[in-house]
């Protein structure tokens, strides 16, 4: 079969831009298609509808971990080809992109007037990888999560069209938002061509502040407290290397500097030993806090009231597993992510503790599972739509893959 | 057979169902008072128990259905121009859960937003979409429109503030997202749905996020003599970087009509324009802001800067600009409200096309708009009863769009598409975007029962073939 994609191919883009996708996470080796033009992509999509092949979108492949593989691929459309900032307007703060661009020349274009959300780990992930996502960065508690910075979107849908949803304004409400709809569809629904995004000033200051805690969970007692008092960090994150020891709440606070003074202010103003950090190594700390895993991750999220409980639930169920797992909290998201080290994706003890801890009321999500992540389970009406929708739009079932 | 009204009675109580003429016409139209058409019904269900019992006999009827929040759209979107059941959300008033901790609240869809607030200060919170008609308009219109308001300048339009819904479908079933969810379960129905005018399903329950209330706040209110004056500042705080809560521009005949009105500011004759500029934060951060402010302000020469920071003296310096649109009741009789946008960049160059536009159909144009983000609101005054003056208004408004989407801009930024701008989605979508919502569409209601003849060109979605009389019966 593969031979035989890579000879179709040829008859519709250069060698150059043919090559062979690896395989990673649980995600088969397929051929792999590296359009530079949209043109191109169309001359990719109209092949595979013709020969009936099974469609795996994908930006530089950076989010994989998290998504879950395809029972058939057939072949692998890359969109890293089609690469560029085709507009940014510092003046009106807006930017339109190609999807194959990498976040980091995203940003790097951008960061001296301008903060692009999400603040991203990966700069080798493209904006339409990250898009397909549904990303979210360390910067979500200010910003929110990639989905609301997304202006407009175009993307070409199974039926060879090209289809625009949104706009370049930063504030739109002409017709339907199919963009949200793209948001975080991983590749299932069309395949993503540009999009726009909204742009933040970029801040004046930025401080870290660390602040010591006996345990993770009293860590994250302590942000809620400062939320309380009227704190509005960008980010609050606590980290430990073990659920039951010390652990650090890590504060970034930045804008002007006199909102930045006010905020340290209120800080200083509940604790005592609080390590200050600015300028360099304000920003060296800031870029460990936004350092993605590599190990086999759980994320799980509450409300913020039920993140005790939840916490109390983790500690006596990882202590059953005999789990030591590595906690990273977002506890003002009450988001906490699970490194299992060393753990097997086999080993059943990771689902178990899943189970545990949905039983508790938590949403789940995996990274790292490959063919083991399991399901999202939204309700029945709700899944009932989601499969009518990929009907509507994809209905030869091009793009491999279903709802997630 | 029992009639259809009284079917709905025995669903919904007799003082849910309104079938008296005299009673109907008050549902012909919402705020675009130049479209009218009497529904056949009106029904008004409490709850989404009621509603999913109301919308699976709309379905076995095959009745079109038109939902509608208070009726303050300006669109056109809750008139029922294929006729059939307005379905009204005006007895769902409960605000079912507001929690501080979590910070959000569940209410029904028909609690008014200004309601909304009000509960929100006693927590120290705050729901941050404002639309003009905020004193009337209800979270769930908001929810159909992605209304937006003064303080989306920073906080964005309730897209960005919608947490969950129940959704009650065109065939009665229920979609319960009301789950306060971080990210979506599957694809984003709750983002999709936002913003859809009435035509994916009904929305009956929200939940929405809450912002905490700022803890100082600061109005200045700067006199400019030009509208190009107070366009001119505007550029300079957004390249500035500074980040207003707010920033709403008055022109000069807004402000004469204001000025002779019960709102009247106190605003100067010889004043050609109103820049309103609120600020928040803390109370260093405030101050410092400020002085900026002021500073920026003082080199476009100004008539006059007001401020005020405490409630009172901020509520004066606001009346001018919340009363702008009743003021306008003394220039004519009936208010073309229009809405566009376009890249803050050009937006200096946009507003004077608009009085171009305006004064060469000898129409009067008093304008309002949400500078901060390009949302240009002309308002053109006219005389629904003058059928000439009628017909200039939709040619300016046509042209006034027309231009709008040419520089870069959109059709609408926070009153929708309805049925006022269903001609101008040609200029803005291609056919193939047009057959993606169709198709889209279709995967929620198969029928194009729910709201026909809205958002999408009729005959790119030809829904109003598959709406069917209410003495109809049901389907053979």
């Amino acid at each position: 079969m593969s031979a035989r994609v890579a000879e179709l191919l040829a008859r519709v883009l250069p060698a150059e831009r043919i090559g062979a996708f690896a395989g990673v996470h649980g995600h088969a080796p397929a051929p792999e298609a590296r359009p530079s033009t949209p043109e191109e992509a169309l001359e990719v999509l109209r092949l595979a509808r013709a020969e009936r092949w099974s469609l795996l979108p994908l930006g530089n492949g950076t989010r994989l971990a998290g998504i879950r593989p395809r029972e058939r691929v057939d072949l692998v459309l890359a969109s890293r080809n089609l690469r560029g900032i085709t507009r940014y307007e510092p003046a009106d703060g807006t930017l339109t992109a190609l999807a194959g661009t990498p976040w980091g020349e995203l940003v790097a274009a951008t960061e001296a007037r301008h903060h692009l959300s999400p603040e991203l780990a990966r700069p080798d992930g493209t904006l339409g990888g990250a898009i397909a996502a549904g990303a979210s960065g360390l910067d979500r508690l200010r910003h929110g999560p990639l989905r609301h910075q997304i202006l407009g979107l175009s993307a070409l849908h199974a039926d060879g069209s090209r289809v625009k949803s949104g706009g370049q304004v930063v504030k739109n409400v002409t017709g339907y938002d199919l963009h949200r709809l793209w948001c975080g569809s991983e590749g299932t629904l069309c395949f993503l061509l540009e999009g726009t995004l909204r742009l933040y000033p970029a801040p004046a200051e930025t401080v870290v502040l660390r602040l010591a805690a006996a345990s993770a969970t009293e860590g994250a007692a302590r942000a809620h407290a400062l939320w309380r008092a009227g704190l509005q960090p960008v980010a609050a994150v606590v980290r430990a290397p073990a659920l039951a020891g010390p652990a650090e709440l890590a504060l970034v606070l930045s804008g002007r500097a006199e909102a930045v003074a006010d905020e340290v202010a209120l800080v200083r103003a509940q604790a005592d030993a609080v390590e200050e950090l600015r300028g360099t190594e304000a920003s060296t700390a800031r870029a460990e806090l936004r350092t993605a895993g590599t190990e086999a991750t759980l994320v799980a999220s509450t409300r913020p009231s039920q993140l005790p409980a939840l916490l109390a639930t983790l500690e006596r169920a990882a202590a059953a597993l005999g789990l030591a797992p590595r906690p990273t909290l977002h506890p003002l998201l009450a988001t906490l992510e699970l490194e299992l080290p060393g753990l097997a994706p086999r080993d059943e003890r990771l689902l178990e503790l899943g189970e545990e801890l949905a039983g508790a009321g938590a949403r789940l999500r995996w990274r790292g599972l490959g063919a083991r992540t399991p399901r999202l389970a939204p309700d029945a009406t709700a899944s009932e739509l989601m499969q009518r929708l990929k009907r509507a739009l994809d209905p030869e079932g091009l793009f491999a893959g279903g709802p997630p | 057979m029992r009639s259809l009204a009284q079917e709905l009675r025995a669903l919904v109580g007799a003082a849910g169902v309104v079938d008296e003429p005299t009673r109907l016409v008050a549902y012909e139209s919402d705020a675009l008072a130049m479209v009218t058409c009497l529904p056949e019904l009106v029904v008004l269900p409490r709850d989404t128990r009621e509603t999913a019992a109301v919308m699976a006999l709309l379905h076995r009827r095959g009745v079109p259905v038109v939902p509608r929040g208070a009726g303050t759209g300006l669109a056109g979107g809750a008139t029922p121009v294929t006729g059939g059941v307005v379905l009204s959300t005006a007895r769902m008033r409960d605000v079912l859960e507001l929690d501080p901790h979590d910070r959000f609240a569940r209410v029904q869809a028909g609690v008014v937003n200004v309601d909304l607030s009000g509960l929100c200060q006693h927590a120290g919170l705050a729901y941050a979409p404002d639309p003009s008609s905020q004193m009337a308009c209800t979270i769930g219109g908001n929810v159909a429109n992605n209304s937006g308001g003064p303080h989306c300048f920073k906080y964005g339009a309730t897209t960005r503030h919608v947490l969950g819904l129940v959704v009650v479908l065109h065939d009665g079933r229920v979609l319960d997202l009301a789950a306060p969810e971080l990210d979506p379960l599957g694809y984003d129905l709750v983002g999709l749905f936002v913003g859809s005018e009435g035509t994916l399903g009904i929305a009956t329950e929200v939940t929405v996020r809450l912002v905490p209330a700022p803890a100082v706040v600061e109005v200045q209110l700067a006199l400019f003599r030009t509208l190009d004056g107070a366009c001119e500042a505007v550029s300079d705080v957004i390249a500035a970087g500074l980040e207003p809560a707010a920033l709403e521009i008055l022109d000069q005949l807004t402000i004469d009509a204001v000025e002779r009105s019960v709102f009247a500011a106190g605003y100067p004759r010889e004043a050609g324009a109103v820049l309103l500029v609120e600020l928040e934060g803390g109370a260093a951060d405030v101050t410092a802001q400020a002085a900026a402010l002021e500073a920026l302000l003082a080199r476009h020469d100004p008539l006059e800067v007001r401020r005020g920071r405490d409630a009172a003296a901020r509520k004066k310096l606001w009346a001018g600009r919340k009363g702008a649109f009743g003021a306008m009741g003394r220039i004519a009789p009936d208010l073309y409200v229009a809405d566009a946008v376009v890249p803050r960049t050009r937006l200096r160059e946009l507003v004077a096309r608009t009085v171009e536009i305006c004064r060469e159909r000898g129409l009067r144009l008093a304008t309002v708009f949400h500078a901060g983000d390009g949302n240009l609101h002309p308002n053109i005054c006219y005389d629904r009863r003058d059928a000439d003056e009628v017909r200039r208004v939709l040619e300016a408004g046509h042209r006034i769009l027309s231009e709008c989407v040419a520089a870069g801009g959109a059709l609408t930024g926070e009153h929708g598409v309805g049925l006022e701008k269903l001609a101008e989605m040609e200029l803005y979508f291609t056919p193939a975007d047009l057959e993606a919502a169709c198709r889209m569409r279709a995967a929620w209601d198969p029928e194009r029962r729910l709201n026909p003849g809205k958002l999408i060109p009729t005959h790119a979605c030809l829904e109003v073939r598959s709406a069917r009389p209410v003495g109809a019966g049901e389907p053979a």
